[in-house]
């Protein structure tokens, strides 16, 4: 679990930032939220942000992926525990606003 | 000793694409208390052979049986641990840190810990550590997990004589608990701890007798003269 989340910790600001610029020139795209820039952004975060970021992530980390081999855990499982966790976040995200939003 | 270990490879056969045969019809059986020198000349197969019995190479063929179940993806068990040629540890991490990372057990993290060597290095971040030191702590921390069998791909390279001491002593140290397959171009490290010698060749493997063998087939004639 530890090596999960030092993964999620390495990985997660790459993709909040890359998220929250492409989702600056695209805020019109979506629109299921009350406010568009947040789904544009949702939706970039979980799939063209996260993948940009699994591709930086394999290839600066080509050495160290062996960190994760070694402790009996394949690169599949990191991608996919790390898109569920972006789906929680993203979902957490949205439900903080839409509370800000009713106030 | 009826909790011995075994991990048994047969009929290997790689070959990049477009290339010439690298691997044909491998062959290597390691039990736990057996340190395997694994030896070859340059572009041999060592390390593709190491790899594929890891899992993170898919070989043409294989067949690999650990503790007489077949499996496509050793790995995955958490029973093979491997020390690839380079580095893989983060070079921005601390020490210590790494350490809780790497190893779960709180009783191996503790004896990993107490260790000497390890104590001088836990406050250090990894880039600065020597070549040695990090080649230690990286050994240390695959010798220090529940692995049944650890692959060494040239743990020996570029160090100085002290650091290949601490490391054959690590070793020969874990030598009952575990399995070890190790490749080095420093021959007589290797065959200084083996219990066995395979000479890789030609695509497949020879078990070596003595060191006139050794002498025949891989150094030149009167290497072993004076020992």
């Amino acid at each position: 679990m530890r090596l999960y989340i030092y993964y999620l910790k390495n990985i997660f600001g790459v993709n909040f930032a890359l998220s929250i610029l492409f989702a600056a020139f695209v805020p019109e795209l979506v629109s299921y939220s009350k406010i568009p820039f947040f789904s544009a952004f949702s939706l970039i975060f979980t799939t063209v942000g996260y993948i940009v970021s699994i591709f930086a992530f394999d290839y600066f980390g080509k050495k160290t992926k062996y960190m994760y081999f070694n402790l009996g855990i394949s690169l599949f499982r990191v991608y996919i525990y790390g898109f569920f966790f972006n789906l929680l976040f993203v979902l957490a995200l949205y439900l903080v606003i839409e509370k800000l939003w009713m106030m | 000793m009826d909790d011995v270990k075994e991990l048994y490879i047969d009929s290997v056969e790689f070959s990049y694409v477009n290339n010439r045969p690298i691997l044909t019809g491998a062959y290597l059986k390691c039990r736990t208390g057996d340190i395997i020198g694994l030896l070859g000349r340059n572009g041999c197969g060592k390390s593709t052979l190491m790899r594929i019995i890891f899992g993170t190479l898919k070989a043409q063929h294989s067949y690999i049986l650990l503790n007489g179940k077949k499996i496509e993806k050793p790995y995955l068990t958490s029973k093979i641990g491997y020390l690839p040629q380079h580095s893989f540890l983060p070079t921005h991490e601390r020490v210590s840190y790494l350490i809780w990372l790497l190893v779960k057990s709180a009783t191996l993290r503790q004896r990993l810990l107490d260790d000497n060597r390890i104590q001088t290095l836990k406050d250090k971040k990894v880039y600065q550590l020597s070549g040695g030191e990090l080649r230690y702590l990286e050994i240390c921390l695959l010798i220090y997990q529940p692995t049944d069998f650890v692959l060494l791909d040239e743990p020996f390279t570029g160090l100085e004589p002290v650091y290949v001491q601490y490391i054959t002593d690590l070793i020969i140290h874990f030598k009952d608990e575990k399995g070890f397959v190790i490749s080095d171009h420093n021959y007589r490290n290797v065959l200084d701890i083996a219990t066995q010698t395979i000479l890789l060749q030609n695509g497949g493997c020879r078990q070596i007798q003595d060191k006139k063998e050794l002498e025949f087939f891989y150094v030149p004639d009167g290497t072993f003269d004076m020992d």
